[in-house]
């Protein structure tokens, strides 16, 4: 039987927040509306919008259950503990101070032992010296990503028992909603994921073998007329040949990007497990040089990044004759980044260049994709090196 | 407090120390191949002697009360807290390799012993710091070459191995290959007592093999051998085989070395 998803989770939610036996609060008067601010969640397709509004309107209701004094202000991070990100939600119009932003992101980011509870007070006397004194409270766990519930209470700080019991019905009808959201989520990841390596074996079975056919075919066809015999035809020959092989590299690209994934898009983490996989095939020595302090790349940037970078050590790994390769990674700018591939090989031969060769010009059009500069040149010493620079947005902070 | 101050002298005429002199101490410390320093509460640096300029490119004097996680790699900065939170726990002196990025840019690794000044106090921290990276930098090489030399030999369609003369060929080494072959892993037939390469030899063929590698290491020869092998999944293959004894210098046989792969 076929349900709506959207009417199961009404139902299912407005089931379970009409249950008499949820214990009596404050907030239990208006218990209809939590359930659907849990759906809201759970259906949402963009959280980033959803989440505001839904907080203002909590922090309303919540006013009425604390005394005035006790101003009680809520936040919800999210954080991912594979890519130390710290995400924080807030209302619209109370965007919280760049301090407390920035000991959130440190609390959460470090692995502090205190998050193996699901509750947590931090205040300016505890070891990690909140500005604001903050009540926590873990809405869901995963490897990729734990959020949590803050209240903050600048002015007056209620015991914690008062202020659980005035946050239960809050607090569990968010962990419904972002345990549904977060399955959805993974529902449709998973599915992307699927559909990608359908088009991937689709690709390889059918075009790419029928272009790869083809490329030997027009190949071949163009060596016949290289003789004076057809020296008409050799124009024309070339450029089939020369195209058709193109048609088949990039049919490959595409293949390759199907098949490429990145993790929550981390781009150095993505780079580094690239490079493991390139040393396991030579006995180069690559030295991966890292030193952006967070992940401050768009999803689109950090995959036509991480193409290049493996078009790079590829390159290394196949001609370059090297013995030690260097990859590194670094801010220049506040809102800019540069990717260093250096090796020490045999260098780029530009002027014998093989005409068959695509490998360049499909990275220079990547990079064109994203307003990246790319240069490929000698290296001052020995060797090649590429030179990748990106203008990323100043408002990563 | 001067760090660069060189003093004129800190010998006696007869060329003896004068021990009062503070001139030596900072003479001494100033000598020093390695970098010694303090660093406080807000871990900035209160003091270092003047190998610091030869790692990081900076002068001594000019570090003074800089950021000491400032020259760390970004991606170390936290094997540096976790240290210094190991320091406080243990009250002793711990060992740790970080990155630095000296001022032209260039990385060096560097080995840091760090402990507590005074005893009962967790700050000031003292610290000497000396540049391994040309020991890095050779143990790259090694572990390139090694890992290279790991991944062909493992992706070979083939098992190389090395085995103890008797009759089970209790394997000493094989590669990744015997999966293949036999439906065991490594782990599996590497000094086993319960399973052994020997007992996946098809019964028939076993007299065989053995009598022909015993000729064979009695006249020191190469030897070529073809036969069945029993799989895991209880599949029979025909392999193929390739080998020699190993020696002492006496000519005692030490093992036996080779590979084996399926003949189609």
């Amino acid at each position: 039987m076929a349900i709506n998803i959207k009417t199961w989770l009404e139902q299912f939610f407005n089931a379970y927040t009409e249950n008499p036996s949820q214990p009596s609060n404050p907030v239990s008067e208006d218990l209809f509306s939590l359930g659907d601010i849990a759906f809201d969640i759970a259906t949402t397709d963009e959280i980033n919008k959803t989440l505001p509004p839904l907080l203002k309107k909590l922090e309303a209701q919540l006013s009425q259950s604390f005394s005035a004094d006790e101003q009680c202000r809520l936040k919800i991070v999210f954080s991912s503990p594979s890519t130390a990100e710290t995400f924080v939600h807030h209302p619209s119009d109370s965007t919280p101070h760049s301090k407390i932003l920035h000991a959130l992101h440190r609390f959460f980011t470090n692995g502090h032992n205190d998050l193996i509870h699901d509750t947590l007070y931090l205040d300016a006397l505890s070891n990690h010296c909140f500005p604001e004194p903050l009540y926590g409270y873990k809405l869901t766990e995963s490897k990729e990503m734990n959020i949590w519930l803050l209240a903050i209470f600048p002015n007056k700080v209620p015991s914690a028992n008062q202020v659980r019991w005035k946050l239960t019905a809050v607090e569990n009808a968010l962990k419904k909603g972002f345990s549904a959201w977060a399955q959805q989520e993974k529902k449709i990841s998973k599915a992307v994921t699927s559909e990608r390596a359908i088009h991937a074996a689709e690709l390889h079975d059918s075009l790419a073998q029928v272009l790869g056919y083809l490329r030997i075919k027009s190949a071949k066809l163009d060596s016949l007329c290289q003789s004076n015999t057809y020296h008409e035809l050799k124009p024309v020959t070339e450029d089939l040949a020369a195209y058709t092989h193109y048609a088949y590299r990039q049919t490959r690209e595409l293949i390759t990007s199907s098949r490429l994934s990145m993790k929550g898009d981390n781009l150095t983490q993505a780079i580094s497990d690239s490079v493991s996989e390139f040393e396991q095939q030579s006995a180069i020595v690559f030295e991966y040089d890292n030193r952006l302090k967070k992940n401050i790349t768009s999803p689109k940037q950090s995959m036509q990044l991480l193409y290049i970078v493996r078009e790079c050590l590829s390159n290394i790994v196949r001609h370059s004759h090297a013995t030690h390769a260097r990859i590194v990674i670094k801010e220049t700018l506040s809102t800019q980044i540069e990717i260093f591939i250096e090796d020490n090989g045999i260098g780029l031969d530009t002027k014998n260049a093989r005409n068959d060769s695509f490998g360049l010009k499909i990275m220079h059009e990547r990079a064109e994709r994203i307003d990246a500069r790319l240069l490929i040149q000698p290296h001052p010493n020995q060797g090649t090196q590429v030179i990748l620079t990106l203008k990323v947005g100043d408002n990563h902070e | 407090m001067n760090l660069l101050k060189w003093p004129q002298s800190v010998f006696n005429k007869d060329n003896s120390f004068n021990l009062d002199d503070s001139n030596l101490h900072e003479t001494l410390f100033n000598s020093l191949g390695d970098v010694v320093m303090i660093i406080d509460q807000n871990h900035r640096i209160s003091l270092v002697n003047t190998c610091w300029e030869k790692i990081t490119g900076v002068a001594a004097s000019s570090s003074h009360n800089l950021l000491f996680t400032d020259f760390l790699h970004p991606e170390d900065v936290k094997i540096w807290n976790d240290i210094i939170r190991k320091v406080f726990n243990s009250h002793g002196s711990e060992l740790v390799w970080f990155r630095i990025i000296s001022a032209d840019g260039n990385i060096h690794w560097c080995e840091m012993r760090v402990q507590q000044l005074r005893p009962n106090e967790h700050y000031p921290l003292s610290a000497t710091l000396c540049d391994i990276t040309p020991q890095i930098r050779n143990e790259q090489i090694r572990n390139a070459s090694h890992r290279s030399l790991q991944s062909l030999v493992n992706r070979l369609p083939a098992m190389l191995y090395r085995s103890r003369n008797n009759t089970s060929w209790s394997m000493e080494y094989v590669s990744s290959g015997c999966k293949e072959l036999t439906g065991l892993s490594s782990e599996e037939l590497i000094n086993q007592p319960q399973i052994s390469y020997g007992e996946l030899i098809h019964e028939e063929d076993a007299g065989y093999v053995w009598n022909q590698v015993q000729f064979c290491l009695q006249t020191q020869q190469v030897f070529e051998l073809q036969y069945r092998l029993n799989q895991a999944n209880g599949k029979c293959i025909t392999v193929k085989e390739k080998g020699r004894g190993l020696y002492s210098e006496s000519g005692m046989i030490l093992g036996v070395e080779g590979f084996v792969f399926q003949f189609e």
